[in-house]
This record gives structure tokens, sequence and C-alpha cells, in this order.
């Protein structure tokens, strides 16, 4: 008699059916596991609701999520677009706590179904310095951009709109930059109340004037005790009058509610000024050097046209805007490419001190790019500084979708490994570590070779989730070696069933949140015994994990072996674990048609359980075994008993 | 079985490790071991240099002078050497002396102690440059570069000429030991570079005070201050903190005009309290501003501090260091010395008074001495030299010290170049002069401009260092292509300053901004 101990779980799952393609560490299945050291593989985390069924009225289809100074904070999107806050429970909390969480609709913010979630941004608010927000907002709608953050003063949520979009550039009024000569004199400078105040300092009749509204109020301008409004300036915009002053004129200014700094002067300077209080629309972003960078935004066909103007404005998705040191204020002319004309940036995302943008493939040279150096819109101009661009890869990307709905995330950064992750056209799943570009999946799940604009990426800690083609994989990293490689595993997560499919992952403290059947949920990652007594479970309702062996035969491929028991060692772990059924079958785990032996258990198991059946399949070429198990419970080995048996055939290899 | 690919997935640890920060500081790494390897082996060690450095510097007494042929001999531990004088001074029998070895000749570098005339402070042999230096921060991803007036006594005006923070204790959290400066000569960020980890960044944009003479310092509750000029209309202190997005500025507010401008910001190293006024005219009144460590935000003292604000020209002008805070007070004739403690809000103490027309009442390259002294330095056309002026605050008494240090070098073609840039006071006592020597000052017969550091003890000068690998050789015209930004006192008798040779696009010379620190000062 001869047994095989199959104990090693670090290979994860390879989806193949043949014996000779797998290794002795590989597993046909491991749906509902994952590794929890770098050895052992147990069962999937605790998943729960946040809030109840009806907690966000019409539905959620995007979870994001931000760190405030005293929480974390829930955002969601609704089906209709409406936005939606709650404080992210604590990672220990069970799931009756978890369902209790209270959402509240910002009212506030109109609702817009193009909304999805850009990036957290440091941003500076009056009164409270500068503050993490999470701005949404999208390159398409007429709806303001909106960031969501805490009052740290307050402990209360607030937001800030823009509805702004357009990055005209700002004339130059008062100072000329370092070499440049300032010609003529300097702006005047003073505050606007409500009443028409004469700007008699300002009497230049050689230029157009210009006004400036630096601050929060809008402005209102006159020439001339009796003239008439020339024009309304917005807060922090600007306005150059096609008219110069005449002899005696002056110009008139005033707030149409409180007081605003406002400047006058005349054209300085070859470089124009960022236009402020401004947020182009855009699909992707994230920060990089104090810049809010903006990916896949509008620009205009015809710079000498107005914005507004008809069919001015086209969809650059291959383009970003960089912001200057205010995350709101942008230079038109501030703005760089990641792809070529056909090309949709994706993904933006900062690797170390390095930016990587995650183009769609048009052509060859569109796909990953590094952005190294600094943006700066006046040094570059002034060749001060230094931008190096490089195509990491070409050719390669994730699949283009310029539909204006979804929360796309086909890229994102996997910290723990110091990689970014991004899917691409035909199914795979890539990773590039600035230097290296490589697949993920070249063992492991079957690649589907297609991709959807569903499947998504995220990642927290050393597990990265991967929606594909309808699955749900977790790429589990072991250990590795700083600056060299580290080796991981995937496995599965199951799921109860559901209506509307799991997605939008987001990580938020140490719980993977996502949108399932049009709720939020989380899986509880970060390990406390709290949730570990829920693991396995939805709301603590159990669902089954199952584990199926590799393909098992004699090296000689021809040679029938007496399989006569099977047995599988456990460890049941914090809540109830159960082993529910065993099927033992005469061929491949993953071919539905051979014949199989089954033995229902139902049974809980010990702290360290075993159980040993008849294999009851008899002689066969091949064998393999599945499982399933319910609650917490960790794998230790599966253990084959088998005996030489008969030759099936004829030493010749004939049928006789 | 057929042939395996790997059963698991392999994944490269990230960030990218060619051109990542990692690499880059392999690189500098490299870079600094060949430096000290070889360009500081040849400084300091090289016994044919005549720094005064190295084993082959010996302390002296002269024993014979001959003052027209300015040679001699002294006495070694009994051993007789004859030398030639290189330094400005005249020597008599009795001078102690440092003596320096050039091609088996031996030369007069410095005079530690004048025979009959009061005991000065030993001038250091040679000051030590430290492991690692020079650094050569131009050349680095972000480089550091100084404003374009680095020293103080060239060009319209300056204020204190320390372009660069050091933050030796870590206080803005980048770490210890790191450098801050401005990204080029046209400033438009401030990048940093921290010696232990070699970790280069560009940190955030540079203020919008212009990049041009602008001081830094990193106070103690790690607030980096950028410090507008003195003579400006708008004294501005611009300030932020390493996590803070953009800069905050404070401004005093009061009246501006005429000559009561000299309202810059002063920054007492010691303390770390930066200092500056604000006054009115109607009715005339000063007002004290402070930042000091553990504010978060400069704010007015609401209090003149004790100091009458004059009704005569030209107003207060404020100066910093070594613990003290001193507020010249002028009227039309006299200078009256305040002092205080530069690290409290206790009100000044009248010291003394002096008469303007003994001590200049536009001394924008003041310093404060380790007693609470006010001096500058200038070059005096009578004796073709440069002089240390010195007002004593506490009697009102002027000094006024030839420090032998020839005023105008040349490079062979230009004449007309000032040597000496700015001045500051050790702790140890010693006045230390820098800014640009020619052959004939640091004793080679290259035709190059070099940058310097010289050690004054109120007696004579002795030049410190310079290295002959940095140099300026062009006739250009334009002034200054070498300069010395003013040297801070890290530790005690520790200096650091940067030197900046400028190429205009001719010359072959090294160019670009070196960051130097020596030690024995």
């Amino acid at each position: 008699m001869q047994r095989v101990d199959i104990s090693d779980f670090t290979g994860g799952i390879n989806e193949q059916l043949a014996a000779d393609n797998f290794s002795e560490r590989q597993w046909a299945k491991l749906k509902g596991f994952v590794m929890d050291t770098d050895l052992t593989m147990r069962t999937q985390w605790a998943a729960q609701s946040i809030g109840g069924s009806t907690a966000i009225t019409d539905g959620v289809k995007a979870i994001g999520g931000f760190t405030g100074s005293s929480n974390s904070y829930l955002v969601a999107i609704s089906n209709s677009g409406k936005l939606w806050w709650a404080i992210a429970p604590v990672d220990t909390a069970n799931y009756t706590v978890s369902n209790a969480v209270t959402w509240t609709e910002l009212t506030t913010i109109t609702a817009n179904t193009d909304y999805r979630f850009i990036t957290e941004v440091l941003l500076p608010v009056d009164t409270l310095g500068e503050v993490n927000a999470l701005l949404l907002h999208s390159v398409s709608g007429t709806a303001p951009a909106v960031a969501i953050y805490e009052n740290d003063l307050t402990s209360s949520i607030a937001t800030k709109t823009w509805d702004r979009f357009y990055p005209v550039d700002q004339p130059n009024l008062i100072d000329p930059l370092p070499g440049e000569v300032k010609t003529t004199s300097t702006a005047t400078t003073f505050t606007a109340t409500t009443s028409w105040q004469s700007i008699s300092t300002f009497t230049d009749t050689a230029n157009f004037f210009t006004v400036a509204n630096d601050g929060a109020n809008s402005v209102e301008i006159k020439i001339t005790t009796g003239g008439a409004t020339i024009t309304t300036i917005a807060p922090f915009d600007s306005y150059t009058h096609t008219v110069k002053l005449t002899a005696g004129q002056t110009v008139f200014v005033r707030t149409l509610t409180g007081t605003s700094t406002v400047r006058i002067g005349v054209l300085l300077g070859s470089y124009p000024l960022e236009r402020r209080n401004v947020m182009p629309r855009a699909n992707v972003g994230t920060m990089w050097r104090n810049r809010l960078i903006l990916g896949d935004v509008n620009t205009r066909r015809d710079t000498t046209l107005a914005w507004e103007a008809t069919n001015n404005i086209q969809r650059s998705p291959y383009s970003f805007f960089y912001s200057e040191d205010n995350p709101d204020a942008f230079h038109e002319q501030a703005i760089l490419f990641a792809g070529s004309g056909e090309s949709q940036i994706i993904g933006l995302h900062v690797l170390d001190d390095y930016l990587i943008s995650i183009s769609s493939a048009a052509i060859e040279s569109d796909g990953l790019r590094t952005f190294k150096g600094t943006l700066d819109y006046l040094s570059l101009q002034q060749g001060s500084v230094t931008i190096n661009i490089n195509v990491l890869r070409g050719g390669i990307g994730p699949a283009r979708d310029l539909t204006a709905s979804g929360m796309r995330t086909a890229s994102c950064i996997w910290s723990e490994a110091g990689v970014v992750v991004f899917l691409d056209g035909l199914g795979g799943v890539w990773y590039t570590d600035g230097v290296q570009v490589d697949r993920l999946d070249h063992v492991g799940p079957l690649n589907p070779d297609v991709t959807t604009a569903t499947d998504e990426v995220a990642t927290i800690g050393r597990y990265l989730f991967m929606k594909r083609n309808g699955r749900y994989l977790i790429l589990n990293m072991m250990g590795g070696t700083p600056g060299q490689e580290a080796v991981a595993a995937w496995s599965e997560l199951v799921f109860p069933s559901y209506t509307i499919a799991p997605k939008s992952f987001h990580q938020v403290g140490a719980s993977m949140y996502f949108v399932m059947d049009n709720r939020v949920y989380r899986f509880c990652v970060g390990r406390n015994s709290q949730s570990d007594t829920e693991r396995l479970t939805f709301d603590n309702v159990a669902v089954d994990a199952t584990v199926a062996t590799r393909t098992l035969a004699d090296t000689n491929q021809h040679q029938k072996v007496n399989w006569f028991r099977y047995g599988m060692r456990t460890r049941g772990r914090a809540n109830t674990a159960q082993v529910r059924t065993v099927v033992v079958k005469a061929g491949p785990a993953l071919d539905t048609s051979v014949f199989s032996y089954s033995k229902t258990l139902n049974r809980n198991l010990v702290d360290r359980d075993e159980f040993v059946l008849p294999a009851g399949i008899g002689s066969t070429v091949e064998t393999s075994a599945e499982v399933t198990f319910r609650g917490d419970l960790q794998l230790e080995s599966a253990t084959y008993w088998l005996t030489g048996g008969k030759m099936s055939r004829p030493g010749d290899g004939s049928d006789a | 079985m057929v042939a395996m690919r790997s059963d698991q997935v392999k994944i490269s640890f990230g960030p990218a490790r060619y051109d990542s920060p990692k690499a880059i500081r392999k690189q500098i790494e490299d870079s600094k071991q060949e430096t000290q390897e070889s360009t500081i082996q040849e400084i300091v060690n090289n016994p044919t240099l005549n720094i005064g450095g190295g084993s082959e510097s010996k302390l002296g007494v002269v024993t014979s002078y001959i003052p027209s042929s300015r040679t001699g001999s002294a006495d070694v531990d009994g051993v007789n050497y004859d030398f030639t004088n290189t330094t400005g001074t005249a020597l008599d029998i009795g001078d102690g002396v440092i003596l320096s070895e050039i091609d088996g000749e031996y030369y007069v570098v410095g005079v530690t102690e004048r025979v009959g005339e009061i005991t000065p402070i030993p001038l250091p042999a040679a000051a030590a440059i430290s492991p690692d230096f020079p650094l050569n921060t131009s050349s680095l991803i972000f480089p550091i570069f100084p404003n374009r007036d680095t020293g103080r006594l060239l060009g319209a005006r300056t204020n204190t000429g320390r372009n660069f923070a050091f933050d030796q204790y870590g206080y803005f959290g980048i770490g210890v030991d790191s450098i801050i400066g401005q990204n080029s000569q046209t400033a438009t960020a401030i990048n940093s570079f921290t010696r232990p980890t070699s970790t280069n960044a560009s940190l955030f944009p540079q203020s919008a005070l212009a990049g041009t003479e602008s001081s830094m310092f990193v106070n103690p509750s790690g607030y980096l201050l950028q410090l507008v000029t003195g003579l400006s209309s708008a004294p501005v202190l611009y300030y932020r903190n390493q996590a803070a997005a953009s800069w905050s500025t404070y401004s005093m507010g009061g009246s501006v005009g005429g000559f009561f401008t000299d309202r810059g910001w002063v920054y007492d190293d010691y303390s770390g309290w930066a200092w500056s006024y604000s006054f009115t005219t109607s009715p005339t009144a000063v007002t004290f501003h402070k930042f000091a460590p553990g504010d978060t935000t400069p704010a007015s003292t609401g209090s003149n501090l004790g100091v009458t604000y004059p009704t005569a020209t030209p107003g207060v002008r404020l100066f910093a260091g070594h613990g003290y805070l001193v507020a010249h007070v002028f009227s039309a004739t006299t200078i009256s010395t305040y002092i205080k403690a530069a690290g409290d809000t206790t009100s000044f103490t009248l010291l003394s008074t002096a008469a303007t027309s003994s001590f200049s009442t536009n001394t924008q390259n003041g310093e404060v001495s380790p007693n609470g002294d006010v001096t500058y330095i200038y070059e005096n056309l009578g004796t073709g030299t440069f002089h240390l002026r010195y007002l004593e605050s506490a009697t009102g008494t002027t000094y006024d010290y030839d420090m032998n240090i020839a005023g105008r070098v040349t490079n062979g073609t230009l004449t007309n170049l000032p040597s000496c840039q700015t001045h500051m006071h050790t702790s140890s006592g010693l006045v230390i002069v820098g800014g640009q020597a020619d052959g004939t000052l640091v004793g080679t017969a290259d035709p190059y401009i070099f940058p310097f550091i010289a050690a004054y003890n109120y007696v004579s000068p002795t030049i410190v260092w310079h290295d002959p690998a940095l140099y300026y050789a062009s006739n250009n015209t334009v002034a200054p292509q070498v300069a010395v930004s003013t040297p801070v006192e890290v530790a005690t008798g520790t200096i650091r300053f940067g030197t900046n040779i400028t190429d205009l696009g001719t010359g072959v010379w090294p160019t670009g901004t070196y960051m130097i620190e020596l030690t024995g000062l």
C-alpha cells in the first residue's frame, strides 16, 4: 500500500486537467479560501453588509472612502447618482454592528449618474488648513466636481464643489517672472464692497485694463459713475476689457455681496497665470508631487474660441492636466499626453516617486508610461526643470471604454508588492514595478481571453482582488525579499447567489468594501477575533467553500491504480466549522463527466480534525477529490491511499 | 513529467530599481566615494598645497625677518626653517607662524601669535574638510543652487546671504542633516538633499518671494522660513512646514516708505527665533513681531519692547545671532544700541550710543559677534584691504580692524574683482571671511579665481580653505562668477556654506554649487 500526502498549498489553484500539468503544490479548486499565512490556507474572511437593506434607498452602484481626522468614511454613489456617506465601522465590528451603520445623503449635492471617484486630494480649505478630501468628478455631464472631507473642528462631513471646469489662462497682472522686466506700474489692489468705488488711482489709457477678482464674492465693474455694468467677474476670476480708458475715465467696482480683494492693472509678463477655483472634467486622477493629476479630460478644439463655443469641447482621453500647487488651479497648457489620439488613460498611479499612466492600447506606443521629474508649468516652459517620459511597455493596456457611466478600476497600486497591477484587453492581468512588465496569470485560473468593462482589480495588504469574467479571484502574496522577488498563488472567493454581481472593490481601513445587490458590503480582511468568528459567512449566513485536489495518476500514465481511501486533515477555528460533502472522482476535478463517488458528512469539525473515507472509485488511471466545508477552518492536508492495480491495457498499449 | 514553468506567480518587488531613488543613492554614494578618495585627499593631504593642512604644516616662532624681501627664518622644535612670508602681515621676531612646505620651500601661511601684542585666539592651522564634502548639489537630480547673489557685498542689497538651510537635527521632518535650497538660480522650487540617506527630493514650489536674495532657515519647530530682503517695502515672511500644501505668509502691516523700510526679518540660529518690526509714523511707534519655536504662525508681540522709535531717518535696523537680538536705533547723528536675548519677549536694554560717522547706518551685511556686538566688513580703498568695522554694544566704541586681506584680486586679466563677500563669527571668537581669491592670495601661480574661506582673529588672517579643483578661469567681466554664501556654524567649530561657480558658457572649469563643511574652527 502506498499513500500520497498533499499538504502544500503554496501553488494555489491551477485550472488544468491532466495530472502532468500540475505541480505537487497546486490544486484544482480553492474556492472560498485565502492564504492565511505563507503556508496555510484558511476559509475566506467574514463579509458584512454596511447598513440596512434600504439604507440607501435607490441602491448603490459604487463605493469609495477616505480617511478623515477622526474617522474613516465611506462614500457611496447611488444608482441615481446621489452621494451618501457613512462612518466606516471599526474593523473589529461584528455583522450586527456593521448592519446598523447609518448612511446619510449629501442632499446639497445634485445627483449625477456620471460621478466617479477620482482620487484623494490634499485640499486647502479656509479656516481648516489642508484636509484630505475625496474628489468625485466625471469627464462628461454638467454636474459640479465635489470634494468630500471632514471638518476636524466639528468632526462633521463637509463638501466643496466646483462649477468651473475650463482652465482658461489668466492674465499676469502683478509679477513678471524672474528675469523679466516689469515695464509698467504694478497693479492697484483694493477691497471692493457692495458700494461702487472709483479706482481713481488707475489711470492707464495706453493699455487694456484687466481686473482680477481675488476674493470669494462676485464683482461687478463699470466705467464712469453713470456707466452700465460691463461684466460680472466670478470669484477668483478676471476680466480684460477690450477698450482702453480715455482721459478722465475711471473704473468703478463693487461686489454683489460681502467684500472681495480686487486688483486692477495691465497685463505684464510673458507667461499667463493659472486659473483658480477650477476643476477640469476628468475620469481618473491622482496626486503626484503636490500636484493634482487629472486624466481623460476635455480640451478645446480651437483655443481662439471660447470653451463653450459650439462644438469646441472635445474629449481628450489620452491627456492629463496637472495643477499648480493648489489642487484647483490649472493652466490650460499644463497638459501632457499619455498615449496616442485614440487611447484612453484608464489609470494614473504614483509608484514611489514616479507617475505611471496606464492607457488603452490604440497603437504600439500606447500602454504604460512613466513620468519622472517635476511638473511645474512655468519651470517646464523655462527649461529649468525637466520631465522624463518613457514608454514602459507599449501595445498592452486595458480595453478602452468611453461610455460615460461606470466606475472603472482596471488598474491599481499594490503597495505591499510595490507594483502597479492592471488588466489588459484580452483578459490578462499584468503588473509593473516601474521597469519590468509581466503577467500575473501565467499560472492559475484559466484565462478567459476576453475583458469586459466590469472587470476590475483592487488590493489590500498582500491580497490582490481581481474580478474577471464574472469570477472573483484572489492573488495571495507570500514571502519574498524586497528588491528581489515574491511568490504568490491564486485562490477564489465565493459569494452567495446575487442579482447584481459584486463590484467596486475598494479598501478603507483594514477592510475591502464592495457593492453587491445594490448594497455595500465588506470583507473583514484585518484579522481579529471578532470577525474571524464570521469567516466564510455573509452577515453570518454560511456559504460553502470548496477544495479540490489536483489530478493524480501513476507515473505510468496508462496504469490503473486502486485508489481505495481518501482523507483530509483540517483545523476547525473560531466558529463551528463543518465538513459537508466529499466527492472522489475517477478523473480531473474540473471534468464534470467522469464517474465519481460522493459522501455527505455534514458534521462539525473538532479542533484538529480528520476524516478518512473509502474512495469508492475502484481502479482508475486518474483521480481527484473535492470537499466542501463551512465555517472557519484551515486546511492541513489531503491523503490518498492506493495500491498497485492491474494493468488497464496490455503492454503494447492496445485496448485488448 | 513534462517540463514545467514556474508553478507559482513570481512578482518582482517594486518600485523600479533602475533610476530609482535606491539607484540614485548608489550613484551619489559612488560619486562621493570617488570625491573622497581623490579630491579631498588632494586638498587636505597633498603637501604641495599651501592650505596649511596635512602633516607638512608646522607651527614655528620667527627668529629672523627681512621686511623688504618678506623672507626670514623660524624655529620649529629646535630646527630652523627659512621661509617666505605669504601673509599680508609684516612679521616680527617672536611671532608665532604657520609654516607650510611647497616643493621643499617653506612659506608662512598664517600668524598665530603676535609678539608684543594682545594674544589673539589661535588661528587654526587649517580647517579640515569633512568627509563627503565637497558635495556638488547642482548635479543632483533635484539640484540645489544659491541665489544669484550668494555673498553679501556684491549687488545692491542682500540680507543675510544664507541661501541654504542646513537642517542638522531633522527639524523639518525629512531627516537629519538635510540641505534645503532652491532648485535653480531662477528659483521655482525648493529641493533638498538628506546626507545620511542620500535622499534627494523636490519638496514644493518656491514661495512667491522672488528667488533672488532670499535666505532660508529651518526653525526647531520644523518650519522653513524664507526671509524677504530688508529693504523691501513689503517685508513678508514666508513659512511652511513640511506637511503644508502651500506657503504661508505673514505681513506685519504698518507704514512703509522713505528710509523707514529696513524691516527685513532676522533669524537667530541659537534660539531659533525670527524677528522683525512694524511701525507707524503718526504717532511714531514701533511694534515687534516674532516667530518663535512652538509658534505655528508669526505674531505681533504687541509691544515696542522698550524701543523708542525715532523720528529721524533711517529708523531701526535689527541684527540677530549668538542668542542676541540687537536693534540699532538711528537719529540723524547717533546710533543707539538696544540689545536683548533673541529667545524671549523681554524688553530691550539700551546699552550705548555711537556716532553715525563711525559706523554705517546702512549695515546690510551686519553680523552679531558672540559678545552681542555688531560688525560689518568693507573694502578700505586707502589700504587696499578689507577691514572689519566693530561696534561694541556695551560701550558704543567703534573699532576698525585691517584684516590684511587684499581688497581686489585678479585672474591675470581682470584686476578689480572684490575679494571678500561675506563674514560671520564662530562661537570660538574667530571671524570667518568668505569670498573669491586669486592665486596670489591662496599661494598658487594659477591665473584662476578660487572661492576661499579665511579665519581672522583680530590680528591676522589665514586662509583655511580653498580647493584647487574649484576655480573660475575666465576673464569675463560679469561678476560675480565665484560666490560664497555666509557660513553657518552647524556645530561648535564646524561651519557649512555653499560656493557657486557660474559658467557663462565659455569656460571649461568646474561649475556648479558645492557644499563645504569645515571643522576645527
